[in-house]
């Protein structure tokens, strides 16, 4: 009888906090769902894209961490980059491959095709920057502040200046060349 | 002092607020790092510009309904994946044509994010191999003597109106395609006289567009080998083209800059005189101005 009402007791608990951290992940969601597709849609430049690596990165810290709501922008910040980037580097691998067996990539709208050249140079230069300078452009581009840089990045916020200016650097050299 | 180093310079452009005071004055004074940083702000500018806008609303609430239904279905032993719900085929027609609608307005943005990137290079690339050219010739110690013809000799910086440019010798027509250009023959900055920079108001990267909007008390900045200058706007005034007596040699330190007035148009003059702010660092040996008949269009 006693023990019941322990267990009771305990299992109410238990929702109380399971309850208290889904209230927790929601708030998060709504205050980062915005930048996470931001700084996912710089990398990628497709909109349908960047909203499905959000979902990703959320689900993703979701099954991972959701207990410790304190470091969670900078993970998720990081994430989103790091997903985005792997996203252009295999679609690039597969056009690669799908060239390489003279497939036609899809027939798209001739309107499309010329911006997508523009687009892609700069995807294409970004997928081949070291891992760090692309993140960095990633994430600046996106507007997040130098902290919050420094944070996802795990680096000291002085160093953040020089690290993207590196990286810009590297960028302009790698589409001019 | 030293030089500061080009992360410095980068975080300047983005968070003024956040760099130790001493930094930016140490920039607001130093003709190299003005020079450094307006590379390191070229960069920025065109990378924003190939990235493109930032992506515009989003609808959070739906993708969060989103998350918690694929939370779901990864908890739930996964049932029959359900074809894609049966779509209407007027909601689908209609996602075609938002979708055609979307890519040709994204097209035509960059379209003309590709206009204005393109016609600005020209001016921008002599921008650049100028401040190049000066970077080197300020930090070596060679000084040369009088600069040749469409060489760079400084920096205008007018910060009221976003203008942040090198200034060439001579005011030609080739020399103006590369940016304000000085008269010869008439005082260098921060010396005693009438030093006169001409530049275009419209077309080659268009320097001087907005000068009429300068007010008495306006700020201008000019930086050369000698240091920077700072001149105050103590006139603004439209003038006609025979109104040489604007690059009369003076008997205060003053700038004089000249534009053509109206816009897109050369009938008149539009003429800037503002005051040097601290000592001058001597006298122009101009003893009557470069002595021409008309002022030049820019």
């Amino acid at each position: 009888m006693r023990a019941e009402a322990v267990r009771l007791q305990v299992a109410n608990q238990q929702t109380d906090l399971q309850r208290g951290m889904a209230q927790d992940f929601d708030r998060l969601f709504t205050d980062e769902y915005a930048r996470v597709v931001a700084i996912a849609y710089r990398v990628l430049a497709d909109r349908a894209e960047a909203e499905d690596v959000a979902q990703e990165v959320f689900l993703d810290f979701h099954s991972r961490h959701s207990k410790s709501v304190a470091f969670a922008p900078a993970w998720l910040h990081r994430a989103a980059g790091n997903k985005a980037l792997n996203r252009v580097r295999s679609r690039k691998r597969r056009e690669a491959r799908e060239a390489a067996q003279g497939q036609e990539a899809q027939p798209e709208p001739e309107t499309i095709v010329e911006e997508r050249e523009a687009q892609r140079q700069l995807r294409d230069a970004l997928g081949r920057l070291p891992a760090k300078s692309a993140a960095i452009l990633a994430l600046r581009y996106s507007g997040l502040k130098y902290v919050e840089i420094a944070d996802a990045l795990s680096v000291g916020v002085d160093q953040v200046g020089t690290l993207l200016r590196r990286a810009e650097t590297l960028l302009r050299k790698e589409l001019n060349s | 002092m030293k030089h500061l180093p080009e992360g410095t310079l980068r975080r300047i452009l983005d968070e003024p607020d956040e760099v130790l005071s001493e930094d930016r004055e140490h920039l607001e004074s130093c003709n190299v790092c003005q020079l450094v940083s307006r590379d390191v702000k070229a960069d920025m500018d065109i990378l924003t510009e190939m990235f493109g806008p930032e992506i515009d609303a989003l609808d959070t609430e739906a993708a969060w309904s989103r998350l918690n239904a694929e939370a779901e279905t990864e908890t739930e032993p996964a049932p029959e994946k359900p074809e894609a719900g049966p779509q209407p085929a007027g909601a689908r027609a209609l996602l075609a044509i938002g979708r055609v609608f979307v890519g040709v307005g994204t097209f035509v943005l960059l379209f003309v994010a590709y206009q204005l990137l393109g016609t600005n290079l020209v001016t921008n690339n002599e921008q650049k191999a100028l401040a190049a050219e000066l970077q080197t010739q300020w930090m070596s110690n060679v000084v040369e003597d009088t600069p040749d013809l469409g060489d760079g000799v400084g920096l205008i910086k007018i910060p009221k109106i976003g203008v942040d440019r090198v200034v060439v010798e001579g005011v030609g027509v080739s020399d103006l395609k590369k940016g304000p250009g000085h008269y010869p023959g008439t005082a260098m900055p921060g010396q005693i006289g009438n030093t006169v920079i001409s530049g275009h108001r419209t077309t080659y990267g268009a320097p001087f567009n907005r000068l009429d909007e300068l007010e008495i008390g306006d700020e201008i900045l000019v930086y050369d080998r000698t240091g920077p200058f700072k001149y105050v706007v103590t006139e603004n005034k439209v003038v006609k083209p025979s109104a040489v007596e604007v690059l009369d040699p003076s008997s205060d330190a003053r700038l004089t800059l000249t534009t053509c007035h109206p816009k897109f148009s050369a009938k008149e003059r539009l003429i800037i005189v503002a005051q040097l702010e601290g000592t001058p660092t001597g006298t122009a040996d101009q003893p009557q101005g470069p002595g021409l008949e008309i002022l030049p269009e820019a």
